[in-house]
């Protein structure tokens, strides 16, 4: 150890200098109190042997200007006194100092206690280090929040929960949400919610709802089905997060066009359909495992197809809302949830105020989730459908023959494929890579999944067109054309695209082709113009898109003209 | 939360009791490793009876054991499960992927 030796007379100084050097020890010596500090700051030392009574500034007072001095670091000072009064060895450990010796001073007891000191030291200095460890690791991490915070704020795409027919609150439990709610317009105009809740909450929570929004906003921007994008969901939690990290997630998809809504809950509190009395309309159970659970190729999205009732209003939250817990103990619960929904205008001020009332005090204990999804009146809706109804309203063109082919292409899908794949979107991709035809993605989008409906409901699979009136029309058409899909086991449907140019206009020139046996087109066509409520709609709006549109005779091909530009 | 452990023959048993949550993570993996990596054990049963909480990152604790076994070979399954155990596993799914009593 360094140790400081402080004594007025020489003698004394010299004699402890030796000493000390015998034990191994390192020595530097002041010879008063104000020499003493100078030393100190200077040198160093481990330790402080501090005669007590010496001319000007004494080794007591000494003592508390070296405490001072070092503070926060603690010096240990043993007083050295040839005054062995109780007096002086209280006031010695009074003024800061560790010990006392008394002169003449003996070897072995000089060493016994500066081991005992040494012990101290060597506490204290591990002591410090964690402590500055420590110190640099909580900078460290704040620093981190403060970068991940930003990321994920950045990250998560809020705008798309404006949408006029979404209310919802998110409150995070902490710094960071474990729960995530997403929500996008598909190229067709249906509306997505995703709500989800990763394992836990906080950072590592909060990190695993990266791959959601990552994964989401692009395959609704895309026009995937519901099922598509849950398996998607599942496939990529799956591969990027460690065991047991996994999110309880539902979407809701909401068509207000074709009328009818989509839910899907894996491992979420069961969501309501409610009207607008507040009375439950509908349940959806949590029917499957959350997501990153099982692997890609075992994973199978199960939704309910429920049909779209206008003023009804779906409900989904995450557990944190019906768990929240008041100081009684008691949760909160989805009977006092329901209770809130009498009045539709109001209902998420009125959870809002229930769960603040209730809570008190108390703080929830995890993420609170909560969105209602409104099914408008029609009238309302109109605002929101596309555009395009009057923009191309000119008279249909015919579908003229040229040479004049910028490129061409055509895509066979077998039976399997029409079953398993999710054909616009995928087929879209491809096309939009062209020059000039991104920027129709949306009306293009609408075209090729009406044409393709078509061509499966009506020409593969044979459904009668009459099938889509009369009560209960809804579901009596989604369950045959469910089990007609899943019979299904030969057919296909070719898909050409081509780029023309004709006269002053570059065309999109689509062909739709099925092998079934052809159906009456122009009923179709008949059965859009009356029917409201129903499906249909889409091929009207495709004529309106469209500079032409031609049928075959048996109605089992089908081309239509779409104009990407016109040439000045 | 407690865990108390015993082997018999070639199964195991961890009953569990009090708070399972995120705290628990450090015994709870310790013990069904130590359990699943003797080699003389054949399956491993977790009874949750005397578990009075359980919340989702219990839920992917237990998905961790059930991927080790899964890997060696070895059975898993759950006994002894509360009402709320039930109810919080049903929710989720659980009874898919392990047996449960």
């Amino acid at each position: 150890m360094r140790i400081l030796a402080v004594d007025d007379t020489r003698a004394n100084l010299v004699l402890l200098q030796a000493m000390l050097k015998r034990a191994g020890h390192e020595v530097v010596t002041a010879e008063n109190g104000e020499q003493s500090l100078e030393v100190f700051e200077i040198e160093a030392p481990d330790l402080v042997l501090m005669d007590v009574m010496m001319p000007g500034m004494d080794g007591f007072e000494a003592a508390q200007r070296l405490q001072q001095m070092a503070s926060p670091r603690w010096v240990p000072i043993i007083f050295i006194s040839a005054a062995a009064t109780e007096e002086y060895y209280i006031k010695g450990h009074q003024s800061g100092g560790a010990d006392y010796l008394f002169k003449p001073i003996n070897q072995v007891i000089l060493n016994t206690k500066i081991e005992a000191i040494k012990r101290i030291v060597d506490m204290q200095n591990t002591l410090a280090n964690q402590n500055k460890v420590l110190q640099e690791y909580v900078e460290k991490d704040e620093e981190e929040r403060r970068i991940s915070r930003h990321i994920m704020e950045h990250m998560a795409e809020s705008k798309g929960l404006d949408d006029p027919l979404i209310k919802y609150m998110l409150s995070p439990a902490e710094q960071f949400s474990g729960d995530v709610l997403c929500a996008a317009r598909s190229p067709s105009n249906r509306l997505y919610l995703l709500i989800g809740d990763a394992v836990g909450h906080g950072l590592a929570a909060a990190i695993n709802t990266i791959p959601i929004s990552g994964t989401f906003y692009p395959m609704v921007y895309k026009g995937f089905e519901l099922p598509t994008i849950g398996r998607e969901l599942n496939r990529r939690i799956k591969e990027t997060m460690p065991t047991g990290c996994f999110v309880a997630c539902g979407i809701v998809m909401v068509d207000p066009m074709e009328s009818y809504v989509e839910v899907w809950n894996a491992g979420l509190p069961t969501f309501y359909c409610i009207d607008s009395f507040g009375n439950v309309m509908d349940t959806f159970e949590s029917s499957q495992l959350p997501l990153g659970v099982l692997s890609g190729s075992q994973y199978e999205v199960e939704s309910q197809i429920v049909p779209y009732m206008p003023g009804n209003q779906i409900v989904v939250f995450s557990d944190g809302l019906i768990e929240a817990e008041n100081s009684e103990q008691e949760f909160f619960g989805v009977e006092r949830l329901l209770s809130c929904l009498n009045h539709p205008e109001n209902r998420m001020d009125d959870i809002k105020h229930a769960l603040e009332e209730f809570l008190g005090d108390e703080k929830p204990h995890d993420d609170v989730t909560l969105a209602l999804i409104d099914m408008p009146f029609q009238d309302q809706i109109s605002s929101y459908a596309i555009e395009a109804r009057s923009e191309q309203a000119t008279p249909q063109a015919g579908i003229e023959e040229t040479d004049d082919i910028q490129w061409q292409t055509s895509f066979h899908m077998g039976a399997e494929e029409i079953k398993n794949l999710d054909l616009t979107p995928m087929l879209l991709s491809v096309i939009t890579q062209f020059k000039g035809v991104e920027s129709h993605n949306q009306k293009l989008f609408l075209i090729l999944s009406e044409l393709l409906n078509n061509a499966l409901d009506h020409g593969l699979l044979e459904l009668d067109s009459s099938l889509k009136t009369g009560p209960d029309a809804f579901e009596t058409y989604l369950n045959a054309r469910h089990e007609r899909l899943a019979a299904m086991t030969q057919g296909y449907i070719v898909i050409s695209a081509r780029k023309i140019r004709l006269h002053d206009e570059l065309i999109l020139r689509l062909t739709i082709e099925d092998s079934g046996k052809g159906f009456d087109h122009k009923k179709v066509l008949e059965n859009a113009g009356e029917s409201v409520q129903m499906h249909g709609r889409g091929i009207k709006l495709v004529q309106q898109l469209c500079r032409g549109m031609k049928y075959s005779e048996t109605g089992s091909s089908v081309t239509v003209d779409y104009t990407l530009d016109h040439l000045v | 939360m407690n865990i108390q452990t015993s082997i018999s023959h070639d199964q195991s048993l961890m009953r569990m009791s009090g708070r399972f949550d995120f705290n628990a993570h450090k015994v709870f993996r310790e013990t069904y490793q130590q359990l699943l990596d003797n080699s003389a054990v054949k399956s491993l049963t977790l009874d949750l009876s005397q578990v009075e909480y359980l919340d989702s990152s219990a839920l992917g604790m237990l998905l961790q054991p059930k991927e080790k076994a899964d890997a060696l070979n070895k059975v898993i399954r759950l006994q002894n499960c509360s009402q709320l155990a039930k109810d919080v596993l049903a929710i989720a799914n659980f009874d898919k992927l392990f047996d449960i009593s």
